[in-house]
């Protein structure tokens, strides 16, 4: 399909009306809505981590308003089974007699919250991986579409570890972006507290549909890139491998392992929305730089070393960004 | 060139600008570097234009790096990147890549770029900034050089005796040329002689030491014996082709007044037309004359001149080349002289020694290879050297060409013809080293020696054999 030139020009029209609806709702947190925005223009999923109360489901809800897309809420609890989430043929009776039906279950969205994703088994956990990637629900040997646009996004607390079940690296590489939130300001503590002991007057209004947001992912998609700039990408992930003669001095240290061809992926994708975001036509290495961190941190895996060491995966990114060649 | 390419000129001109003062910062380390080197290396040998080197490669390596810096081509990709580094985030680089491209995105992709192209300054982008690095080691060069003159340069006493030794040579070239054109022109050696006095003075012109000098010397005077002994072989075959066997002989040995006796007789006979005879047999042109000239005189009745022109015939001299002889003899004593001034004004420096340093009296080393005819007096010298380590420091050095053997070798050079008489001189042991420098006070004597005899036993006309005799008197002194 051809990308008309009124549709790139209105792109960041659109982009800034949706984060002005965002707004309404979302005190702050510039970084994580355009992160979010990123994602969802991408066409990817994003893990969203922080303490609870930051507003993380609140601005899902906001986005899904925004969207006008069919949200769902998954609350994962250990006892959460993957039927609850992909849903289960029923007996249900009928003219002709007893039959099963299938029941569909939340994953059947366009937005999907996974709320607290760490909380559920692995085998729940597992059950979305399938939705995630390939936009379809595998149940009782029949599969069923879940159609475009089609999000997960997952939020998880890093504190009270107890009892919780560490995403396998696997799972964590459909994400496309690993979204840290970040406790807000003074300034936006304040709003916060406004915004939300009141009765709320302002609610983030549809700005465009599933159609609109199909759109403004195909433009995105037609952003060039130059090559050295595509070279430099390459060349991050290659440099995240300790087993790579590539890899930098503290990655070989303290990272078990490295990031997948996904990450390449995802950082292709993620500059593109995020140039046209900039109103650039053309990917930059400053966009690169920016969404590295998110695209990364969650598929570099950091070994017994560098935990000892005290090594985080932000550390390690920030090294590969300092240390990597831009051409 | 697209539209791209050619808003990127300005910017690829500055970056081309920036480069070239960057290189010339460069560019005048490295000739004050290369100045500097030249300056330490006039400190080990004798360099006549090192300042005017070092000016030249001050100023001419800076002034290369600046055109290179201006001239050399930059790569338009290149400059994008530049550009682009500066604050354009990647967008000349994909414009060039989507050149041809003319999607919707492509051209508003494009039209963004020379947006920005033309909001940027390239002068702003890229100041004029040369490094400091470069500058400050220029003038670290700059000051050792300048520092370099507190010491004194020991090559310039060696450039100085080097001047005056071509100012002394060009001298005694000029006295080469005009003995060339006083030569008898009726003197049938003379075009020969000319040509080969016109070399000698060539040669002593563009001589830088007394070693190029005695060169020149040796090889004009190996011409001459050349032409000297082609003369009394081709008299002496002409005269006894012609039946006048005996008087040649006789002439040889010097009995004149046997000669005479034998002139007379052919007169009296009739058969002096065998001299004319012998005249018109005779090849080399001094010959002829000289046979020409006894035969006028016994038909004048005058046996003693035709004696005498005979003589000369055999003796393969004319007056021509008796003038160059002496003439020669006098210059290798001017060489001598100046090669002497040349060493005391090095002060004896190691350096020069061996090399410079010339001797009175070495033409005698360079006539023994005489391979004669019998009868002839000749002469034979040995030649060879010491051991090293036996040379006197009081004494300077000299060059002396027949005592390069390490060995020492003594030869004796026989005539190899005729029934004349033989006469063998053996001069001296070898002395010297395998540089051919021997200390002077050895050889001198030997050399005075041999020099007073040749002198005495050729043409050379009493003035000039006074020279001689007086040159190394004085020597010995």
């Amino acid at each position: 399909m051809t990308i008309e030139k009124k549709q790139i020009e209105a792109f960041q029209s659109s982009v800034s009306a949706i984060r002005a609806e965002i707004a309404k709702e979302i005190i702050g947190q510039e970084e994580v809505v355009e992160q979010l925005l990123l994602a969802l223009i991408a066409g990817g999923n994003a893990l969203l981590e922080g303490v609870p109360g930051l507003g993380k489901t609140r601005l899902v809800r906001s986005l899904s308003r925004v969207f006008d897309l069919p949200f769902s809420r998954i609350q994962f609890t250990p006892d959460l089974m993957p039927a609850d989430i992909t849903g289960t043929n029923m007996i249900v009776k009928a003219e002709d007699g007893n039959a099963f039906r299938f029941r569909k279950g939340p994953v059947f969205a366009s937005i999907v919250l996974a709320d607290e994703i760490n909380r559920a088994t692995p085998k729940t956990q597992a059950a979305l991986l399938e939705a995630m990637q390939e936009h379809a629900v595998t149940v009782m040997g029949e599969t069923y579409e879940l159609g475009e646009p089609y999000f997960v996004l997952a939020t998880q607390n890093p504190i009270e570890q107890e009892g919780t079940y560490p995403l396998p690296e696997a799972q964590l590489d459909r994400f496309m972006l690993k979204i840290l939130v970040p406790f807000p300001s003074l300034a936006e503590l304040g709003g916060i507290v406004g915004l939300t002991t009141q009765p709320q007057e302002e609610r983030a209004q549809k700005v465009t549909d599933a159609e609109g947001l199909m759109a403004l992912r195909r433009v995105a998609q037609d952003v060039p890139i130059a090559q050295a700039v595509r070279d430099y990408m390459l060349r991050l992930v290659l440099c995240s491998h300790p087993e790579l003669p590539e890899g930098t001095e503290l990655v070989k240290r303290s990272v078990s392992c490295g990031a997948s061809p996904r990450a390449a992926q995802a950082l292709v994708s993620a500059s593109r929305a995020r140039a046209l975001i900039h109103g650039r036509y053309n990917v930059s290495f400053e966009d690169v730089e920016a969404v590295a961190p998110a695209c990364l941190r969650h598929r570099v895996a950091i070994g017994f070393e560098g935990v000892a060491r005290g090594d985080t995966a932000d550390g390690v990114i920030a090294d590969l960004l300092a240390v990597v060649p831009r051409g | 060139m697209t539209v791209v390419e050619r808003a990127l000129k300005p910017f690829t001109a500055r970056l081309r600008l920036v480069r070239a003062v960057r290189w010339a910062a460069v560019g005048l380390f490295t000739g004050a570097a290369a100045a500097l080197c030249v300056r330490a290396a006039s400190y080990l040998w004798p360099m006549p234009s090192a300042l005017l080197i070092c000016a030249l490669t001050a100023l001419a390596v800076p002034a290369l790096f600046v055109l290179a810096g201006l001239l050399c081509p930059y790569d338009v990709t290149y400059a994008a990147r530049m550009v682009d580094n500066r604050g354009l985030e990647a967008r000349a680089q994909t414009a060039i890549m989507l050149k041809e491209s003319n999607t919707p995105m492509a051209l508003l992709q494009r039209g963004d770029t020379l947006k920005c192209l033309e909001e940027a300054d390239p002068r702003e982008l890229f100041p004029v900034k040369p490094s400091k690095l470069p500058l400050l080691g220029a003038l670290a060069c700059a000051l050792l050089f300048g520092a370099s003159f507190i010491i004194a340069n020991p090559q310039t006493s060696v450039l100085q005796a080097r001047a005056a030794y071509r100012a002394d040579m060009a001298k005694q070239a000029e006295l080469v040329d005009d003995a060339a054109r006083k030569l008898d022109a009726a003197d049938p050696q003379a075009p020969e002689l000319r040509k080969l006095l016109g070399d000698l003075s060539r040669e002593l012109r563009s001589s830088e030491d007394a070693k190029d000098s005695l060169m020149a010397l040796d090889r004009a005077e190996k011409g001459m014996e050349s032409m000297s002994k082609d003369a009394q072989t081709d008299a002496y075959d002409a005269m006894e082709k012609n039946g006048l066997g005996e008087l040649a002989k006789t002439l040889q040995a010097n009995d004149s007044q046997k000669a005479k006796e034998l002139l007379e007789k052919l007169k009296q006979s009739g058969d002096d037309k065998l001299l004319n005879a012998a005249a018109q047999s005779a090849a080399t042109a001094s010959a002829k004359a000289n046979f020409q000239s006894a035969m006028q005189a016994l038909n004048a009745g005058n046996a003693s001149q035709a004696a005498q022109c005979l003589q000369n015939a055999l003796g393969g001299q004319c007056a021509s080349m008796a003038q160059a002889m002496a003439l020669s003899c006098s210059i290798r004593a001017a060489v001598a002289q100046s090669g002497a001034s040349k060493l005391a004004a090095q002060g004896g420096s190691s350096a020069a020694a061996g090399t410079s340093g010339t001797g009175a009296g070495a033409s005698l080393g360079s006539t023994n290879e005489d391979g004669g005819y019998g009868g002839l007096p000749r002469t034979s010298t040995s030649t060879g050297t010491e051991k090293p380590g036996k040379r006197v420091a009081e004494y300077e050095p000299i060059y002396d060409p027949t005592r390069l053997n390490v060995e020492g070798v003594q030869t004796n050079e026989r005539g190899k013809q005729g029934e004349g008489e033989i006469i063998e001189a053996e001069a001296g042991q070898g002395i010297g080293s395998a540089d051919g420098a021997v200390p002077y006070n050895e050889v001198l004597a030997e050399y005075g020696q041999k020099a007073v005899e040749a002198a005495q036993s050729g043409e050379l006309p009493p003035y000039a054999q006074k020279w001689v005799e007086d040159y190394f008197r004085l020597l010995s002194e």
